[in-house]
């Protein structure tokens, strides 16, 4: 079997913590993450602010040092590569932000800001043949020629993000990495906006790492699913396996959480999960849930449970995936509504 | 059941922002109540003007804004009334919760500090007093060790429990009215969930009206008593939320409900969208300002703005061509 377009093996990004000045304390922001990419396959990463979505992002781009694990890029070693390897390896790997307006540069002319990328990274063009890619990308995202003129400040943030994704496409990336790309956005635009990726897809192929905390969206853009939750990978799945029947319980209360379209839900239908995730200096061993987990059992708390896989392209991590998907009512049904309490869920024990 | 009095109504509310000798408009023509003991949510996208109306009634409107119209409470006219007038409800009977909490709540002082103030300042409580009254609301609020949060600032609280004592503060006074600006934005999906059944829980044991702004229908569905749409600036549809959900009359209000992506069901490749932009705001529109966008849109629609009707059961309607009732 040949390689993916992406395999990321092992990656540990680390920072060092702000608040022992005179002793800075390493902790990992991303621990042990393992995935595939394949060319043409778009993976959703989700995961609440903390969870390290985007410092995984920064980390396949060498924006952040990774200090452990392998990244493998068309079976190239990314994190072994010189300088100039890298940059010009840049120009297959391509992000798009969440805040569209602060991404493009305000003094410079849509026009100017799409020709950049090729000045950079395809410096035979001449002028004509430049203007020519420039004015067939406008096209392809939405935007009449005749703006290449205008500024950013022209254009709203629907048709910043537009003008951001024909920047990141410019090049010819084999990956694009979206990181809260329609985030911003008003529910009535982002639906273009990610419509216009896929048809991108669909036209020239590249894969996508479409990071977002919006589960509806990720279901709609996404082939399969990794869940971070404080910097490890809890679960990856294909979409309908992640959507339909997540195994892990983190999973599970992320989904739970999403509102519905559905009035006045009865209030004792909803549990939320309590307590919020952990500061990634915090947990030493055992589960990074464990914490929060309803299901949470003493190994949990003393033994990192590893990703596993449970089927076809379905890996998660939970010591107790087994009995939680197991048809016990007891299980699958949501918590009973707890009484208010005061204390904060348990913490780990030190050490 | 007999309504009970509005606590607060908003008649004919205009907001229009001064730059140079232009005047754009933010508001046009908003009418709108709430009782005690209700929950109103006001849904519209960015620009739509729903944040504008209520930083009109706290006067808390930028500086080149221009509020005209009419804002009550409980019959006493806030818009043209001295600072002295609002100062003696706003903060206390009337209060207002904003998207980001760190901006909210002052960084050099204690959280302790920043709740007992308002006892102190509203209710003329000393310290020692206020300061115990801080306490019973941050547990009130289910904020964990509660004493130790009276001590900490607010750079050292997590985003949920910055936003939980904010909750807290406006709370302190039981006002008669809460405005809850976008609350759970900035929160992670899990925290926002902790957040509405907290405001839940708060409407259950007061009677306080409560006001919540978002762009996010499947937010305020599991709160909201009734529900006001606004594109541009107007009122587009208002409706019991059991009402609006089940049969949207708006083509707006169906399409944006449409737009909003699902976690169950068939998956399709292609979200729902809805087509252009909203207009801008320094354009003037004669027609109906959603037209453009409209699939049910006929050239009437272009020239003659749909004033806003009442339809029965409480729903009003500004629509020349609804959906089916």
């Amino acid at each position: 079997m040949s390689e993916p377009l992406l395999r990321v093996k092992n990656l540990r990004v680390e920072f060092s913590s702000a608040r022992k000045l005179l002793a800075p304390e390493a902790f990992a922001a991303i621990d042990d993450v393992s995935f595939d990419i394949e060319a043409g396959e778009t993976l959703g990463l989700v995961g609440e602010s903390g969870s390290g979505k985007s410092t995984l992002a920064r980390a396949l781009l060498r924006l952040v040092p990774a200090v452990r694990g392998e990244v493998r890029w068309c079976g190239r070693d990314l994190l072994a590569m010189g300088a100039r390897e890298l940059r010009n390896e840049r120009r297959n790997l391509q992000l798009v932000f969440q805040d569209p307006l602060s991404s493009l540069d305000p003094r410079m002319r849509i026009g100017e800001i799409l020709a950049e990328p090729l000045q950079i990274f395809e410096p035979s063009l001449n002028e004509r043949e430049r203007q020519a890619r420039v004015d067939r990308m406008m096209e392809r995202v939405g935007l009449a020629g005749s703006l290449g003129d205008r500024y950013p400040r022209e254009f709203s943030g629907g048709q910043c993000q537009r003008i951001a994704i024909a920047r990141a496409m410019m090049p010819g990336p084999k990956i694009l990495i979206c990181d809260e790309a329609v985030s911003s956005l008003d529910v009535s635009i982002q639906g273009q906006i990610v419509n216009l990726l896929h048809d991108l897809q669909l036209e020239l192929g590249m894969a996508m790492l479409f990071i977002s905390h919006n589960l509806g969206v990720v279901r709609h853009i996404s082939h399969r699913v990794l869940v971070l939750y404080g910097g490890r990978a809890v679960e990856i799945a294909p979409r309908d396996r992640l959507f339909v029947a997540p195994a892990h319980p983190y999973t599970r209360a992320l989904l739970a959480a999403v509102p519905a379209l559905l009035p006045l839900r009865s209030s004792a239908a909803v549990d939320p999960l309590a307590g919020e995730a952990p500061r990634v200096d915090e947990v030493s061993k055992g589960c990074v849930f464990s914490g929060r987990c309803a299901h949470a059992a003493a190994e949990c708390l003393t033994t990192r449970p590893i990703l596993e896989q449970i089927s076809e392209q379905h890996w998660v991590a939970c010591h107790r995936w087994r009995q939680l998907s197991a048809p016990t009512p007891a299980a699958l049904a949501p918590r009973a509504p707890s009484p208010p309490a005061l204390t904060p869920p348990a913490s780990l024990p030190p050490g | 059941m007999a309504p009970a009095a509005p606590a607060l109504e908003i008649e004919g509310l205009k907001v229009d922002f001064l730059r140079g000798t232009t005047a754009t408009a933010a508001v046009r023509e908003v009418s709108l109540s709430v009782a005690l003991g209700e929950c109103l949510a006001i849904v519209g996208e960015s620009g739509s003007g729903k944040s504008q109306i209520f930083l009109a009634v706290m006067d808390l409107l930028a500086g080149n804004a221009r509020a005209s119209g009419s804002v009550r409470f409980f019959g006493n006219e806030l818009l043209s009334a001295p600072r002295s007038a609002l100062d003696a409800v706003r903060g206390s009977k009337l209060t207002m919760v904003f998207q980001d909490p760190l901006s909210a709540l002052t960084p050099h002082l204690k959280i302790g500090v920043q709740m007992a103030e308002v006892l102190v300042r509203h209710r003329g409580l000393s310290w020692r007093e206020a300061e115990a009254a801080a306490l019973a609301m941050l547990s009130r609020v289910r904020i964990s060790e509660p004493e130790r949060r009276l001590r900490q600032y607010p750079h050292e609280l997590s985003g949920g429990m910055r936003q939980r004592v904010l909750i807290g503060i406006s709370l302190l006074c039981e006002p008669d009215l809460l405005i809850a600006d976008e609350p759970t934005t900035s929160l992670d999906v899990t925290v926002q969930a902790q957040i509405l059944e907290l405001l839940r829980r708060m409407r259950l044991e007061s009677r306080m009206g409560i006001v919540l702004i978002s762009h996010d229908f499947g937010l305020v569905a599991g709160l909201a008593d009734r529900i006001i749409v606004l594109y541009a600036g107007r009122i587009v549809e208002s409706a019991s939320a059991a009402q609006l959900f089940s049969r949207p009359r708006h083509p707006y209000t169906s399409a944006l409900m449409r737009c909003a992506p699902a976690l169950a069901g068939v998956h399709q490749e292609r979200m729902p969208t809805l087509p252009g932009q909203p207009p801008d705001p320094g354009i003037r529109v004669d027609g109906c300002a959603f037209a453009p966008r409209c699939s049910n849109a006929s050239a009437r629609c272009r020239l003659d703005r749909p004033m806003l009707q009442n339809i029965g059961a409480g729903a009003q309607l500004a629509c020349h061509h609804p959906m089916p009732a």
